[in-house]
């Protein structure tokens, strides 16, 4: 089911805003519905206007990057009138850059995003256009995606972003290797996975590599464990503000003490804490055979092609297992549906920027996709030609998914995103029980939605 | 009569009054630039910090109730706390151990100068790449921690990860950065020293201890002083290796005030909150600043 985050009730501070933002989103799509309208218009008056500059801003690294700055280029020889450019950023402080960017009404013309409370909050901003037209007027282009890949970028019934790459569920990957030597089986419950931790430990093998300093690898545990044990209604629920819905629940404080109990009987690496994702840290413990499973999204597979490509052949996956006792689908995924490009609503090339969006997961780069391991969120794949098992496994995964839940990181509001993450670090140093994490979490929220309509 | 009524020379209304027009003249582009860029934002954050503001969409005017929350929110003391720390650490060792290098460069004279310039380079390089490569040599699985307490069949500290140690594992590249500026500040006092002075003192019979505490360090005044400013201002609002090495965490154990700051301001989407923290900020470094007046002058005497 796709995740909405309920819009009926903007920020009355959104109302003050809106009736500037209003008229120029307005005028965006007017001015843009007159160009795109003429089926000739755009490619003959382009030909004899100077080329318009639609600047994005993303953070794809690695291949990926350069097949996306080849996608652009190619799409620019294809539109002479459009020259699009690329700019790449680091993921974390790309966070803090574009928000910055946008408060100052200095972004791109298109930038990346997950969706959900964010996205939400520079749209009550008024930066983000409206495609919801655009998008409409074009039905081959929008019968190209799964129905619920929209889901994190549509609000009130309004879409406001494009996915233009894989989507990426969360899993545990593994070292077949390891396995293999140490007679380990895939685990489909919590406490066989436990007994694996104590084989692995046996054995002087890291049983998990994390990123504790990054955080959000931490967050993606106890997400899954608040599914597992109190199913994908945990955090959706809270997330649409249902009355009733808190952090202060039985199924939350199980899933903090299940990921403290893990900390416990040491079954991450030692000074975890003070791994960083962004400079691969606990990716080099698992692509050298120190440590054997590594909790992270299927884009790990993109980096293990740049990064350590002769350790492919080892690196499977399996999906987080069953809590003995909780109500959740072992199916339900957590994962970024897809990574969205935005425009922006103070963008002087809207009509150019969404002729770009239209090139986004064409079945070239589809198929390319594919060809690294991953899937790309659209209909009609033709899976009967793909070798590669780990793509296999992932199309299997996502067509029996039971729910898609976005990483909590994003789905939340940017206040209650930090409030949790900065919770899971001392979480995890022991800092602070489960219980101080609930009340703490619940406290936060309830204030934040008091305060924000 | 006719001289004694004569207004005497050099009063105000004789010199004075084109002497002050002529400063505020010279004066007038640094007095533009200080007030656009260092009076007006702080006026503004005074402001900014009665409301509630996310940075994106208009604000809302709360009055003092992030005031309110200031004092009672927990992470601003322990984020005092941490920037205390700092601030000792660097006035205890920052000081001492650049005036002693100092002392030692002067000495050894041409081999002096071949060390100062290595002792520099922590100084001149990114904080960014300082940082990085120190959490590589603090890195537990990978650093030469690891393989020291790997040797013994221990396992190393992690730590950066470590609520209570991760502070003083910064601090202590912090200081490792920032020796080298104070070894060049009392190069420079030392150098405006005359030589004639040590010898006097030596044909007296003083000793080399007698020598540096009677001269060198009364006349190094100046520079103790100056130091001291910096030391006390730049410890204050410092932000760039923790932001690089722990981010404030884990959780939120090192966090400073500046860190503080920007997380509310930049990752919480909390612009007037984070506004509240920087005007206590102010205010701090004000009353620390105003101290250093008072002492110095104090101190200065004459």
């Amino acid at each position: 089911m796709p995740n909405q985050v309920d819009s009926r009730n903007p920020a009355p501070r959104a109302r003050t805003t809106a009736l500037p933002a209003r008229a120029l989103i307005l005028a965006g799509l007017l001015a843009g519905s007159l160009v795109l309208s003429p089926a000739t218009g755009p490619a003959h008056a382009a030909r004899t206007a100077a080329p318009v500059t639609v600047t994005v801003w993303d953070i794809q690294t690695g291949v990926q990057q350069k097949e996306a700055i080849a996608q652009a280029t190619a799409f620019n020889k294809a539109h002479p009138g459009i020259n699009v450019q690329y700019t790449f950023f680091q993921n974390d402080p790309y966070k803090t850059k574009l928000s910055i960017a946008i408060g100052a009404h200095k972004g791109p013309d298109i930038f990346m995003g997950w969706g959900g409370g964010i996205l939400k909050s520079y749209i009550d901003a008024g930066a983000v256009a409206d495609l919801t037209s655009a998008v409409n007027a074009d039905p081959a282009w929008k019968n190209r995606y799964t129905p619920s890949v929209l889901g994190p970028v549509t609000f009130g019934g309004h879409i406001y972003g494009i996915p233009y790459n894989a989507t990426t569920p969360e899993v545990i990957f593994y070292n077949k290797a390891i396995f293999k030597q140490y007679n380990l089986k895939v685990p489909t419950t919590w406490p066989q996975l436990e007994q694996i931790i104590k084989v692995l430990q046996s054995h002087n093998v890291i049983p998990f590599s994390l990123d504790g300093k990054s955080e959000w690898p931490e967050m993606m545990i106890l997400q899954y464990l608040a599914d597992r044990v109190g199913g994908s209604a945990a955090l959706n629920d809270i997330a649409l503000r249902k009355s009733g819905a808190s952090f202060n629940t039985p199924a939350w404080i199980s899933a903090f003490t299940q990921a403290q109990a893990l900390v416990k009987a040491n079954a991450f690496e030692n000074g975890f804490a003070s791994f960083n994702y962004d400079t691969n840290d606990s990716a080099q413990l698992f692509y050298s055979g120190r440590s054997a499973m590594m909790f992270m999204g299927v884009w790990q597979i993109g980096n293990a092609q740049s990064n350590a490509p002769k350790f492919l052949p080892k690196m499977g996956f399996f999906a987080v297992p069953s809590v003995p006792g909780g109500k959740g689908n072992v199916n339900d995924i957590v994962g970024v549906p897809a990574n969205y490009y935005s425009v922006a609503s103070t963008s002087k090339n809207q009509a150019a920027a969404i002729e770009f969006l239209k090139n986004q997961l064409n079945p070239g780069y589809s198929s390319w996709i594919l060809s690294q391991g991953q899937v790309p969120p659209v209909q009609n794949l033709n899976t009967s030609t793909i070798a590669d098992p780990l793509v296999k496994a992932q199309v299997a995964m996502l067509a029996k998914a039971s729910d898609y839940q976005l990483a909590l990181d994003q789905l939340l509001p940017p206040q209650l995103a930090q409030k949790f993450l900065d919770l899971t670090g001392s979480l995890f140093a022991l800092s602070i029980t489960p219980q101080q994490f609930a009340t703490q979490m619940q406290a936060t929220t309830a204030a934040y939605f008091a305060a924000h309509h | 009569m006719a001289q004694r009524m004569q207004v005497a020379p050099g009063t105000a209304r004789g010199r004075g009054m084109p002497r002050l027009g002529l400063v505020l003249l010279f004066t007038a582009p640094a007095l533009v630039l200080y007030t656009i860029y260092v009076l007006y934002p702080v006026g503004v954050s005074m402001w900014y910090s009665l409301l509630d503001w996310n940075g994106l969409a208009a604000g809302k005017f709360v009055g003092l109730s992030n005031w309110r929350r200031l004092f009672q929110d927990q992470s601003v003391l322990s984020s005092l706390r941490n920037t205390l720390i700092i601030l000792a650490a660097s006035f205890a060792v920052e000081m001492p151990v650049g005036l002693l290098l100092a002392v030692l460069v002067q000495r050894l004279r041409r081999l002096g100068t071949i060390l100062s310039s290595i002792y520099i380079l922590p100084l001149l390089m990114s904080s960014v790449a300082v940082g990085i490569t120190w959490s590589f040599l603090y890195n537990p699985q990978y650093g030469p921690l690891y393989y020291i307490y790997n040797n013994f069949g221990q396992q190393a500290p992690g730590l950066l990860g470590s609520p209570t140690l991760a502070i003083w594992a910064v601090t202590a590249v912090v200081l490792w950065q920032f020796i080298p500026l104070y070894m060049l500040l009392f190069n420079a006092g030392l150098v405006a020293i005359p030589q004639e002075l040590y010898e006097a003192a030596s044909i007296d019979g003083a000793g080399a201890w007698t020598r540096f505490r009677s001269i060198t360090l009364p006349l190094l005044r100046r520079t103790f002083i100056t130091a001291s400013v910096l030391v006390l201002t730049g410890s204050l609002v410092y932000f760039d290796l923790i932001f690089v090495m722990t981010g404030g965490g884990p959780g939120n154990a090192s966090y400073t005030l500046a860190m503080y700051i920007y997380r509310s301001a930049f990752q919480d989407q909390e612009v007037g909150y984070g506004s509240t923290i920087a005007v206590l900020l102010f205010v701090i470094s004000f009353i620390v600043s105003g101290l250093i007046v008072r002492f110095s002058r104090l101190l200065q005497g004459d």
